[in-house]
């Protein structure tokens, strides 16, 4: 405490001597910072109060004597050499904490001066020029400010690294960013940002969002903006709803955006800014664009599809039941594309459909809708069109479709179409009734032999139903009840005569009317095989061999017959009835090798599959099988390897003229050689005459079948002779 | 007073605080540790003008401020004259170019002034 002698001893001027020494005295001892002076040789004349308690040393122990003797530690130190400056050449000094944070031996408790935990100080030192030398030196306590500052600072380093962090992270993601201040300029803006609006970050930092983010509104779904309007202002933009608003680059271009918006809020609630999220949609519109096409177009002709022809007509229906106006429909269905399909490929096929669809486009208005409605469907609607009017474009159609010859590779086809036409007016009833009608009308013209228009009318088609395929289907379903078939057998001979032993006969079937009457199959069977008759049809005669069989085991098995019996291509399809046959198969334990089933080329390429497996299986259990009329496909020769077949039998249409035409004689013989190659045994159909027979004979057919032979006779007539011939020999055998 | 282009003061605090920091950062300590440094250049070069003089300079402890050159010299309390000059120094790693600027009194202008008459004659 107190001031040295050597201080009391200075006289200050009278002026100065306004304030008493011992408030000068009493100001030192209060203060709330270190001071002490140093008078000319370095010695302490001064030692405050706040000194004496952090060094430990008081005033009484410091006076008169250098600071290194009280701290040896400071000798040679750079306090030693500023105070030396200062008292030689009056120049002040200062020693900040950073670079000399604990000169002096001060502490703040005994705790600290223990542990040499030292007070963070920052010294002056001043001269002071009075008539000798002094030099006060102050020193600040700094250790609340240095630990809020190296609080701040971790602060600082902590809030940087997650804005470092948030802005990776913005940067880094597929959408646009930008953030603004509160007054709405922006303050940050990630690459992808960048890129859409064509400005870099720099360049708009500190600009009103508005001027950089040009928003514009979208002119109802053309994907444009109208070049007078101008960019929606800031306040627009944060009103208005995400839809349809259109972004401009800085090169003018304009791209559909989505964007949503944010607020920034502080703790206090209030607003700092707000942050816009934006992403260039003109991707996934176009995809969504992509999708409803997609939904509504066939993908393999461009055309629409079945649910948007549905639509179509329910609008020109809806249309027809307000006005006076008549639409029509027509329903197509190609003819010979199965064929092309099945020999060439999928490939092929999906090319046929690609250029009929071109051809049918030729010969319709550019307003009529066409679609595909399925494999080989299609339909057009034809918009206030009469019918007399649709009927002339449908033959139309059905002309150009008949005069395009497809190729394919070396092949050409010919198909044609069988076109159904139904009108739309304000009688209509429905979308399905008219599809049905126009189907049912499309499937009469197929059956009065394709290539054809079938119109439809109201009044006729009653009545030709009536008369047509109802009424047999009625007949078909009362015979079966009541049993009304009979079975006829017509011989398959050898041609090589001396060949004996066996004996073959295809199974044909007839139809008792009501009254008796004898219906023949050609009246019938199309009938039964267009509502799906056919297989209880099969199965009806199925049963009726193998139990004829069962019941005559010992005659059959003596002459070894084997019955060959017709198949449907329905029956292929289903299990229905290769279940029943196994089924008998298993009941009878017959002789199984006295089975063959006849398939038609057409029916077992309709579904080559389950064609393959039905015959598969079937000859797992010694039954056989023959291929029937073959040679009237086009494509016969390439399915004969698919098909497992034990018999091939020769299309008639070959046989009955080839005695007297070359070409059909070249294809039997073809035909023959083939199939002996394959390994099959060969069947003539249609020999009329010994003439026929004598060319089979020389070319090497196997068998022979016709009115040259015999003609079909009932299945009765032959168990009666079978019986006459059993009892001749049992009365030669007894007589 | 010492003044130093942004650039350069960067350069040096990072090469005396030997920390990646801007001006905006520097705390009151990192002020009072320029202010320091300041203080010792000061007293080297006004320390060796006086010697030439053979005359002391009194001059008081340097502030640390930051800011455009113009607000700077704009709160010049009193004198309204000012000697500037320019200085190199060099660090170890790096080379800081700055002005020494020194604002003086009236009174210590025309001291000054016939100071540097009276040597020139003297070197005459």
């Amino acid at each position: 405490m107190g001031y040295s002698a050597n201080r009391q001893n200075h006289s200050l001027s009278a002026d100065d001597q306004i304030l008493p020494a011992l408030l000068l005295h009493e100001v030192l001892e209060a203060s709330d910072i270190g001071m002490f002076v140093l008078d000319a040789d370095r010695k302490i004349v001064a030692w405050n109060h706040w000194l004496e308690v952090v060094s430990g040393v008081s005033f009484a122990a410091a006076a008169g004597k250098k600071m290194d003797r009280l701290f040896p530690e400071l000798a040679g130190s750079r306090l030693q050499a500023v105070v030396k400056t200062a008292l030689e050449q009056g120049m002040p000094g200062v020693l900040s904490q950073k670079f000399h944070p604990h000169i002096l031996p001060l502490y703040k408790t005994p705790d600290d001066r223990a542990a040499d935990i030292r007070i963070s100080q920052m010294i002056k030192v001043k001269p002071l020029i009075l008539d000798s030398r002094f030099c006060l030196v102050q020193v600040f306590d700094v250790t609340s400010a240095v630990s809020r500052d190296q609080m701040l600072r971790e602060q600082t380093i902590q809030h940087r690294e997650r804005e470092l962090r948030a802005r990776a992270m913005l940067s880094s993601i597929a959408d646009a960013v930008i953030a603004t201040d509160k007054a709405g300029r922006v303050e940050f803006i990630n690459l992808v940002a960048e890129g859409m609006i064509g400005y870099s970050g720099d360049l708009v930092q500190g600009k009103p969002l508005d001027e950089v983010f040009r928003v514009y509104e979208e002119c109802e779904g053309s994907g444009s903006v109208d070049p007078q309007q101008v960019y929606l202002p800031l306040q627009k933009l944060i009103t208005t709803s995400s839809k349809g608003l259109m972004l401009k680059h800085r090169d003018g271009l304009c791209f559909p955006i989505e964007k949503s918006l944010a607020n920034v809020r502080d703790e206090r609630g209030e607003m700092q800014g707000m942050v816009i999220v934006f992403r260039d949609v003109s991707r996934s519109r176009k995809l969504a664009a992509q999708l409803s096409w997609q939904a509504s177009h066939d993908a393999l002709t461009g055309l629409y599809n079945r649910v948007a022809f549905d639509s179509q007509l329910g609008r020109l229906l809806e249309q027809a039941s307000h006005e006076q106006t008549e639409h029509s429909l027509l329903y197509l269905d190609l003819d010979r594309f199965k064929v092309v399909n099945d020999t060439c490929g999928h490939i092929a096929g999906d090319e046929l459909l690609r250029q009929i669809t071109a051809v049918i486009k030729q010969s319709i208005r550019s307003n009529d809708i066409l679609a595909r409605l399925g494999g080989d469907e299609f339909g057009i609607l034809l918009e206030s069109c009469p019918i007399d009017a649709a009927e002339k474009i449908a033959n139309q159609v059905r002309l150009s479709i008949q005069d395009f010859r497809f190729a394919w590779g070396d092949k050409h086809f010919n198909v044609g179409v069988s076109i159904g036409l139904v009108g739309i007016d304000h009688e209509s009833e429905g979308v399905e009734q008219i599809l049905s009608l126009a189907d049912t009308a499309c499937y009469a013209a197929k059956d009065a032999g394709r290539n054809q228009v079938h119109v439809y009318r109201p009044d006729e088609s009653l009545a030709a139903q009536r008369h047509g395929e109802v009424r047999w289907v009625t007949k078909i379903r009362s015979a079966l009840e009541e049993d009304r078939f009979v079975l006829y057998v017509q011989p398959i001979r050898p041609t090589d005569v001396k060949a004996d032993g066996e004996e073959h006969l295809e199974v044909l079937i007839r139809m008792l009317d009501e009254s008796g009457g004898l219906v023949m199959p050609g009246a019938f069977i199309p009938a039964a095989e267009r509502y799906d008759l056919m297989p209880a049809i099969d199965r009806w005669v199925v049963r009726r061999i193998t139990a004829l069989i069962d019941l005559h085991r010992e005659t059959f098995f003596t002459r070894k017959t084997r019955f060959f019996i017709n198949l449907s291509g329905s029956s292929l399809n289903g299990d229905e009835t290769l279940d029943c046959i196994l089924e008998q198969l298993g009941r009878l334990n017959l002789d199984q090798s006295m089975l063959c089933f006849e398939v038609t080329e057409t029916a077992a390429i309709a579904n080559l599959s389950s064609a393959e497996h039905f015959i598969r299986t079937l000859q797992n259990y010694g039954c056989e099988f023959a291929l029937d009329d073959f040679g009237s496909g086009l494509s016969s020769f390439s399915y004969l390897k698919h098909l497992p077949v034990d018999y091939l039998k020769i299309d008639g249409v070959f046989v009955k003229d080839m005695a007297d035409d070359p070409i059909d004689y070249s294809m039997v013989e073809a035909i023959n050689n083939i199939g002996h190659i394959m390994g099959l045994r060969t069947i003539a159909e249609f020999v009329e005459n010994d003439r026929i027979l004598e060319k089979l004979q020389a070319i090497g057919v196997d068998y022979a079948q016709g009115y040259g032979i015999r003609r079909p006779f009932p299945l009765d007539e032959l168990l009666r002779e079978k019986g006459e011939r059993q009892k001749a020999k049992g009365g030669r055998a007894t007589g | 007073m010492l003044l130093f282009p942004e650039g350069s003061s960067v350069e040096l605090v990072r090469a005396l605080l030997k920390e990646e920091m801007t001006l905006v950062m520097l705390s009151e300590m990192e002020q009072e540790a320029l202010t320091e440094v300041g203080n010792i250049i000061l007293n080297a070069c006004l320390g060796s003008l006086a010697n030439t003089f053979g005359d002391e300079l009194h001059y008081e402890m340097p502030e640390f401020a930051h800011g455009a050159c113009g607000m700077i010299l704009a709160d010049d309390k009193g004198g309204g004259s000012v000697l500037i000059l320019h200085m190199d120094f060099t660090l170890q790693k790096t080379n800081v170019g700055g002005f020494l600027t020194l604002m003086m009194d009236v009174d210590s202008v025309q001291t000054f002034i016939a100071k540097i008459e009276q040597f020139m004659q003297e070197m005459a």
